[in-house]
């Protein structure tokens, strides 16, 4: 891959309120053309990361550069204003003007800009149409619906071309439909224009479905950073796997090295072997749904406790002795609650207790 | 607390007594009297007459004025005796048939001058303006002498304002009846006099040194004086401006009987006495005036013409609006 | 989105026996007696006619005090809305040290009775005041370089009075403003300059023209400030022209003036009754919970602090220990040293029973104004912004007419209406409750309202759906959510009530003597330093109640 540009850098940042440090010693960068998210639980500190790099917060520690120029250094006593980074900014509740119209809200950048007339009405029309707000010009925000607002709050980010966008969770107040209609909107909003986002969420799902790097955090840390394919495969450690996608969790013990990994013991006395390179003792063991085989020959006694169609797919939640486990099957497996079957496992995460 | 103490008292007695014999009768009085001394005679006057109450209801002539006419035209005046300082208006509510008429005997031993002919009115009280003077700027010797001379202190005099102090109406009216027209009052907008509201506000002044020398009432000079203000005041050599308070019973009255009384009480040697206390001259010849002060019939007063100030109330208004605003 | 109100047709609702009964009590208590004042203002001796208006028009005296009541007023309103909007801005948005305390001073002219004040003024700032003795002494000029006792002092002292209501309706307003407005604007490259311009004001425009509405309509009908600063200046007004129509006696005159008074102050109140409809869709609901932001001032932080001190001290502290030294004081002016000192001021009063009366009678009214005025205004508020029941506009019209109404036109009205049989109120304390209740109801109404309007529908809804009746509804859900928006509402109504003057000194009889009018009397007769006494205890009173009250209600609410 070609050297790519760095359009934010993250340096050491922390922060804190009083006593409490909501962003500990944070780095990270997003390049140019690159949808990078920050995702985890509320409280995390992402959001916080955010507001500092956009100047509307001041970190405690650190440095920030935006498209090379270092715009925050807790060390040198230098804060770029906000109004002078030159991003995008989309917040989680739009925050459009309720006393502008569209036209208004969308402009406003731009006459700040001291842009032409007419530059100003070519970029209005290419947003409105790009945004599919034609007609809507002229109403004030109340009198949209909640997607309408959202993307009137995108035409104003983007009005300027900003290289770097940052979005606030832009996602959460809109129905479950749009959202998913919106995900492809900005995905393909982002490859159209080339612009690098720093994307702030707490849904794994979107952070999966749009990013093309996710960096976990919790508790004020990176966790772990990489593709989702690499996260969703790998997770670092049980928090990372328990956030991502859906996990079982079972407590069981290693009794022996094998050359092909490890055997692994089950709470019901189920042994098998595992791709791992664990010692011999206690551990839990993280299973995918959609890794484990249910009705094979093989494999240990399970019994069918609840079935839910998902269309394509089955989910089963099945009972292991003491454990209950979700199981994920195509639509062609028909158990009904109470039959007796076997599941195989046949990939696993083995994480310390 | 032993004037309240022996009121609860009283008031206990009265009513052990009136519940037993009498059917207790009640009467308002609307007076611009200061409060204390309302108060007190209010007291005296039930201590004698122990079948009736007196309420107090004290206010500024101007408000309680207005609230008579407030009244009147919303259906009829509450008060049953009214004891104001602003003797014109007694006229006006004469000719408006709000008082009811009754020559009090002990109104014989009031002088003619003070008393309406009819009964309408008598004065209880008399209250003079005089020249006061704050003795830190105007020292022994030198103060102004007449009315005349009192404009030489220019922006550093003061008088109240005719359209809101009855006293200072009377005044306007008679000046004008001495003068035959306004001069006096365009020389002392020439000299920039200064007119404030009432006479109250004068008095502060003077007694804080704003002004020099004042038209102001003289129980007021006495008040200050007994408060330890630098004060003082002068009888003009040109003659006072003497003002009647007069005690009337309005016509709607519904104890005329124990408003008689009440009149009776404040027209009585007991009832002036009580006044001397308060540095107030007395109506009377019988009793003596207070310390310093000069009896009402030594005392050198200018002719107010009342009624013909009434009767032109809204052109001698207007007339000083125009010369001194 | 929030659904429609989900009220099912009945054929008997409480609602509407209750509406009807509030229309007949709004009738009888604020519409016929104003009614009556303007037929007064149109009678003649030969029957109707605008005999009165042609009159007042004719007279240039008039038009002048007339012309001197807008232009006073309107400059005053323009200074105080300006000053409080730009002090709210620093004390709620700044980092600006000593926040609460500087709320606590710039509120205190609030507790100071207006013409008490313009004395405290005039004692310090007089010819001979100690301020301006002070400056003559270090200077050796002759005299001040200012003067009282002119126009612009009225319009300043004028000013300084209705600030603590501007102050508190922008800081208000201020404090709810979503950040991420400004925020927004801070992103698309605007300064904080130009995002105060853009996006802040434009969000408190309802707010500034509110309280600019609640200003102009003080300043106007403003009784004791131009009487006692404007009368040396030989400077009138329309209140004080009022004022001197009943002392001739012309009624008819003086109502005449008060229904032109009410005219002029009813304009600019339809005008913002129709900009706030218009502003109405500005309003968006925001789905986070508003995090403060507060603006760094820097190295301006301390010298900001320093000229906002300079002007809560200018307007409150000093005419307030002016007030309290004269209260000691021998007589009025008296040079200051322990020779001129006394407390005899404090044992009269307190041995005075007029003043005990007084206060009996203030707080009672003031308790019963503010309770009622809450209780029926938040009825009224409920139907017409909730249950949308058709006539609740009306109510709310109704109820918010005396807004524009002077306090010496309720008092007329009162006299006109309750002296005449069937019901003689007049003379009796009733009469200053009803005058009281007519002066507040438009207070509690636009408080109750916004108080609602901070109650999402669904919350109620969901009560209705788990089978609670209407009245039960309001009793467990509606009013337990707006109670506290109502207690700040009756503390408001409360405090003015308690040392109101205007209104009770046309409508005082013996025995029902208001803390207002004995103050007043006090100073009329020439006690200055009497009512200043009084009026440091009822002060004293007002600041520990606040005191209370805040302590009860964990700081929330002040007054």
């Amino acid at each position: 891959m070609a050297k790519r540009e760095k359009r934010i850098e993250v340096l050491n940042l922390v922060k804190q309120f009083g006593d409490y440090t909501a962003v500990n010693n944070v780095s990270f960068k997003v390049y140019e053309n690159e949808f990078f998210s920050l995702l985890g639980p509320s409280g995390c500190g992402k959001t916080t990361t955010l507001r500092c790099i956009s100047g509307l917060e001041e970190p405690t520690a650190g440095e920030i550069s935006i498209s090379g120029q270092v715009m925050t250094s807790a060390e040198e006593n230098l804060m770029v204003p906000p109004e002078r980074r030159e991003i995008g900014m989309v917040f989680q509740n739009y925050a459009v003007w309720p006393h502008m119209t569209v036209e208004r809200n969308i402009s406003y950048p731009l006459r700040l800009a001291k842009k032409s007339k007419r530059e100003i009405a070519a970029k209005l029309d290419y947003l409105l149409d790009l945004l599919e707000l034609q007609g809507l010009e002229k109403r004030f925000p109340s009198e949209l619906s909640g997607g309408q607002q959202q993307r009137v709050a995108l035409g104003r980010a983007l009005s300027t071309d900003p290289k770097v966008m940052l979005l606030d969770e832009p996602l959460s107040n809109l129905d479950a439909k749009l959202r998913e209609q919106m995900r492809f909107e900005l995905k393909d909003l982002q490859q159209k224009t080339g612009i690098s986002i720093l994307y702030v969420t707490h849904d794994q799902v979107e952070a999966m479905a749009m990013s093309d790097r996710v960096a976990v955090m919790k508790k004020g840390d990176i966790v772990q950073e990489g593709s989702p394919h690499e996260i969703y495969e790998n997770p670092k450690d049980q928090f990372v796997a328990d956030f991502i996608g859906t996990m079982n969790f079972l407590p069981c013990t290693v009794t022996a090295k094998t050359d092909q990994g490890v055997n692994v013991r089950l709470g019901n006395g189920a042994e098998f072997g595992l791709d791992s390179g664990a010692e011999r003792g206690d551990y839990i063991l993280a299973v995918r749904p959609e890794d484990i085989v249910l009705g094979s020959e093989e494999g240990t006694d399970c019994e069918v406790d609840v079935r839910i169609f998902l269309g394509n797919l089955i989910e089963y939640r099945v009972r292991l002795g003491e454990d209950y486990l979700r199981v994920q099957t195509d639509a062609s497996l028909r158990l009904e609650p109470g039959d007796q079957s076997r599941l195989m496992i046949k990939h696993g995460l083995i994480f310390p207790k | 607390m032993r004037k309240a103490n022996s009121l609860i008292l009283g008031l206990l007695l009265l009513l052990v007594v009136s519940s037993a014999v009498f059917a207790q009768s009640k009467i308002l009085l609307y007076t611009s009297v200061p409060l204390e001394l309302a108060t007190t005679f209010a007291e005296n006057f039930m201590k004698e007459n122990s079948d009736i109450t007196v309420e107090v209801f004290r206010a500024g002539s101007t408000d309680g004025i207005n609230k008579i006419w407030a009244e009147n035209e919303a259906g009829g005046v509450r008060a049953d005796v009214i004891w104001f300082a602003d003797a014109a208006s007694y006229y006006t509510f004469k000719d408006a048939g709000l008082l009811y008429p009754y020559k009090s005997p002990e109104a014989e031993h009031v002088p003619d001058a003070l008393k309406d002919e009819d009964g309408y009115f008598t004065a209880a009280r008399m209250i003079n303006m005089v020249i006061g003077v704050n003795r830190n700027l105007v020292p022994e010797g030198m103060e102004p002498k007449t009315w005349d001379d009192l404009l030489e202190y220019g922006s550093r005099a003061g008088m109240g304002d005719p359209l809101y102090a009855g006293s200072n109406f009377a005044v306007a009216a008679a000046f004008i009846e001495r003068d035959q027209g306004w001069s006096w009052f365009e020389r002392a907008r020439e000299a920039n006099l200064q007119v404030l509201r009432g006479n109250s506000d004068v008095a502060r002044g003077l007694a804080a040194g704003e002004f020099a020398a004042t038209m102001v009432l003289d129980y007021m000079i006495y008040d200050l004086q007994k408060s330890g203000a630098p004060v003082d005041f002068v009888w003009p050599e040109d003659g006072a401006v003497s003002i009647p308070s007069p005690v009337a019973i309005m016509a709607d009255s519904k104890n005329i009987e124990a408003a008689k009384a009440f009149v009776d009480f404040t027209l009585s040697q007991q009832g002036q006495a009580l006044l001397v206390k308060d540095g107030v001259i007395p109506v009377r010849g019988d009793v003596a005036p207070p310390e310093g002060m000069p009896t009402a019939d030594q005392i050198d007063m200018m002719d107010v013409p009342f009624q013909w100030a009434a009767e032109n109330t809204a052109e001698i208004r207007e007339t000083f609006e125009k010369i001194m605003y | 989105m929030p659904a429609k109100s989900a009220v099912k047709k009945r054929s008997f609702d409480i609602r509407n026996v209750l509406m009807v009964f509030i229309l007949l009590f709004f009738l009888a208590i604020i519409v016929y007696p104003l009614f009556l004042v303007v037929v007064k203002s149109v009678s003649t001796k030969t029957g109707l006619s605008l005999e009165n208006y042609r009159k007042i028009l004719l007279s240039s005296a008039n038009m002048k005090a007339f012309w001197n009541s807008l232009w006073v007023s309107s400059v005053a309103t323009l200074l105080c809305v300006t000053a409080g909007a730009g002090l709210a801005m620093f004390v709620v948005r700044t980092d600006i040290p000593g926040k609460s305390w500087l709320k606590m001073l710039l509120l205190l002219p609030y507790g100071i009775p207006p013409f008490i004040g313009a004395m405290a003024w005039a004692q310090l700032f007089g010819p001979v005041g100690y301020v301006s003795r002070l400056y003559t002494n270090l200077t050796g000029a002759f005299s001040a370089p200012w003067n009282i006792y002119s126009a612009a002092v009225v319009v300043i002292v004028l000013a300084v009075y209705q600030f603590p209501v501007v102050f508190i309706t922008i800081s208000g307003a201020l404090g709810k403003i979503d950040t991420s407005l400004e925020e927004a604007s801070r992103m698309s490259g605007a300064g904080p300059l130009r995002t105060l311009i853009d996006v802040t004001l434009p969000l408190i425009t309802p707010a500034i023209l509110a309280s600019s509405l609640l200003a102009f309509v003080g300043c106007i009908s403003n009784f004791g400030i131009p009487a006692l600063l404007g009368f040396r200046a030989r400077f009138f007004v329309l209140t004080t022209r009022i004022y001197s129509a009943l002392a001739i006696p012309d009624m008819t005159l003086a109502t005449a003036m008060a229904v032109l008074l009410a005219v002029t102050a009813g304009i600019p109140l339809l005008l913002a009754k129709r900009l706030e409809r218009r502003s109405g869709k500005f309003t968006v609901i925001s789905g986070k919970s508003v995090r403060p932001q507060t603006i760094k001032l820097g190295i301006w932080r301390i010298p900001i602090f320093a000229v906002v001190l300079t002007i809560a001290l200018f307007a409150g502290v000093v005419p307030l220990l002016s007030m309290i030294i004269t209260s000691f004081l021998t007589y009025w002016g008296a040079p200051l040293n322990s020779a001129n000192m006394t407390f005899d001021h404090y044992k009269y009063i307190l041995n005075l029973p007029m003043a005990v009366r007084a206060f009996r009678n203030s707080a009672f009214l003031a308790t019963l104004a503010a309770t009622i005025t809450m209780f029926i205004g938040a009825l009224v508020s409920y139907m017409s912004l909730r249950a949308k029941m058709k006539g609740a506009k009306v109510l709310d019209f109704m109820g918010t007419i005396p807004y524009a109404v002077p306090c010496v036109m309720v008092a007329i009205a009162m006299i006109l209406a309750w002296s005449k049989p069937p019901l003689v109120l007049y003379g009796t304390i009733w009469v200053i409750l009803a005058a009281y209740l007519v002066r507040y109801m438009p207070f509690s109404i636009r408080t109750t309202n916004a108080t609602l309007q901070q109650v999402h529908f669904s919350l109620e809804e969901a009560a209705r759906v788990s089978g609670a009746g209407w009245a039960q509804t309001m009793k467990d859900v509606v009013l337990p959510l707006i109670k506290p928006g109502l207690v700040a509402g009756w503390i408001l109504v409360f405090m003015p009530a308690l040392r109101e003057l205007t209104i009770s000194v046309l409508l005082w009889s013996q025995g029902a003597e208001t803390l207002g009018v004995v103050i007043y009397n006090m100073q009329d007769a020439g006690y200055t330093q009497i009512a200043a006494a009084l009026s440091t205890v009822v002060l004293f009173v007002i600041l520990s109640g606040n005191a209370i009250v805040r302590k009860l209600s964990k700081g929330e609410i002040t007054i």
